[in-house]
């Protein structure tokens, strides 16, 4: 019925292999999510290599972009953690830069024609990626909290001033807080993806269709055009800020194991 | 706007949108990570479904903590 | 009213598609909750995320620190030796203003000087100057005195001989020189009186 079709809007989360790979029983095949997290940190890696390849006194364009990232997240890990925040510095950087990438490359449009499986894709859009780092946080935290704490650690978890009688129930629901803090976290950075993608793939769907409709009805795609290109605008807003919110409460998280004999 | 720690959200929808992202996602991993705890315990010690009941309702008051420390 | 309902069918059919799609995919189950495709994906996850945090540690965010660091060493050198430089300006302005200080003081102790010497000096030449004036109307003075008594004498003197004429011209009689002076000064005393 139409002159060209628009993919489904849940075509473009599919996983598709790319090269088979294996490792014993393990699916380890490269597919089109780890080709875009290649992609991405490559892109970081070369942007970076770049920045700092002459450090200059008066710094060109790159490293002044490269600085400032710096300067940022340094500065949201100085005011969250304090001076100890130091050593978990390029974690949270790495973990923002990361996020941010991917979170970005894969709103960029594919080119026309290329096959499926090269088209952009956004690893954060898929649940077990954001988990993943989530995951890595925790540990981090879990591991760090009770070197640096000791037994002291538990005091995270030991609201003060209430009956006695009340603790083991508390304590377990403040257990369950801890751990399901980085899920909601890994959470939410999924579901923007994820939600925003479904919106735009909508949008464009139904330009497309108006367009392919012909005559004067194309008239009437104009309008979810700019609507597309406003949720694009807000969908490039969007992957900056979880990529800021997800280093920001990684920070939050953070803090608690340094300073968790202190509460 | 979906973004939730953002102090000027253009739109008023925007910002409903994202909080209620925020509720619903530590409700959402507060049960799951309670009634996950529940499970494992019930596996272990051939409970069920006690635990994974009583999981669930921990892991609910989870969320609804994180979430009013949240806002 | 055609073109209405053609916008009307697209776009349902439009919905149409994305709810098929959707119908397609919830019976396929979401892409993201296949566990089949999870191990590729954090293995590629660490690989990639490993390989950037090492690289990152080890040599970009040290590289950057370090250009940052050298600015603001260099920055606070450049920064150092402006104070210094400043400090040296106000050194040598203090200075001066001594220097100008200690000349105007000097300068304002040899006008004083002059002005008491000269104030001597013309108090000198005053004095002087007075002296000789004062001596010359004394001088002048006695001569006044000697002259107005000269000139009384000669009034006398001519009042006698008038007062004597006249005597002889009414009386015929000259009386003597001693009488008639006389005379004179008794009349002139009784004027006087």
């Amino acid at each position: 019925m139409y002159g060209f079709r628009a993919a489904g809007p849940m075509e473009q989360f599919e996983i598709l292999p790319i090269v088979d790979l294996h490792l014993g029983s393990i699916n380890i095949s490269l597919t089109n999510s780890a080709l875009w997290m290649l992609i991405g940190t490559g892109a970081i890696i070369v942007f970076f290599f770049a920045a700092t390849r002459r450090a200059a006194l008066i710094p060109g364009r790159l490293q002044s972009v490269a600085e400032v990232l710096y300067e940022f997240v340094a500065d949201l890990v100085r005011d969250t953690i304090g001076p100890e925040g130091r050593k978990f510095f390029p974690y949270v950087f790495t973990l923002f830069m990361w996020i941010l990438v991917s979170n970005l490359f894969g709103l960029f449009p594919s080119f026309p024609g290329i096959p499926h499986a090269l088209h952009t894709f956004t690893p954060t859009s898929h649940l077990i990626v954001t988990l993943a780092l989530a995951m890595l946080t925790i540990s981090i935290v879990i591991v760090y909290g009770f070197y640096k704490n000791g037994l002291g650690f538990f005091k995270l978890f030991a609201p003060s001033g209430l009956p006695l009688w009340l603790m083991p129930l508390l304590v377990l629901i403040e257990v369950i807080s801890f751990l399901s803090r980085p899920l909601s976290l890994a959470i939410r950075l999924f579901a923007n993806m994820f939600a925003g993608h479904v919106i735009l793939k909508l949008f464009a769907g139904f330009v497309v269709s108006l367009l392919g409709a012909g005559g004067a009805v194309m008239l009437f795609g104009i309008a979810p055009f700019f609507g597309a290109v406003a949720v694009t605008a807000l969908e490039f807003l969007v992957a900056a800020l979880q990529a800021y919110v997800f280093a920001v409460l990684t920070c939050i998280y953070l803090n608690d194991a340094v300073h968790a004999a202190d509460h | 706007m979906r973004g939730e720690d953002d102090p000027e959200a253009p739109k008023p929808s925007g910002a409903a949108w994202g909080k209620a992202m925020r509720a619903s996602s530590e409700l959402l991993a507060g049960i799951f990570v309670g009634s996950l705890l529940g499970l494992g315990l019930d596996r272990l010690l051939g409970s069920e479904p006690w635990f994974l009941l009583a999981g669930i309702g921990l892991g609910f008051a989870a969320g609804l903590r994180n979430l009013s420390r949240s806002l | 009213m055609s073109v209405f309902a053609i916008v009307t069918s697209a776009a349902a059919a439009a919905a149409e598609e994305a709810q098929a799609h959707a119908a397609e995919a919830s019976s396929a189950g979401l892409p993201q909750l296949d566990p089949a495709w999870w191990p590729s994906q954090l293995f590629w996850l660490v690989i990639t995320f490993g390989f950037l945090y090492w690289l990152m540690s080890s040599r970009f965010l040290p590289a950057i620190a370090g250009a940052i660091e050298e600015r603001r060493d260099r920055i606070a050198d450049d920064l150092d030796q402006a104070g210094d430089f400043k400090r040296q300006a106000e050194d040598a302005e203090t200075a001066y203003n001594q220097a100008l200080a200690d000349a105007k003081a000097k300068a304002q102790g040899i006008a004083a000087d002059t002005r008491a010497e000269m104030d001597d000096e013309i108090a000198t030449l005053q004095a002087e100057t007075d002296a000789q004036l004062a001596k010359q109307v004394t001088t002048a003075e006695a001569r006044i005195g000697e002259m107005k008594a000269a000139a009384a004498t000669k009034v006398g003197e001519a009042a006698a001989e008038t007062a004597r004429a006249v005597v002889e011209t009414l009386i015929d009689e000259a009386p003597t020189e001693e009488a008639a002076s006389r005379a004179v000064t008794d009349a002139a005393t009784r004027l006087r009186g």
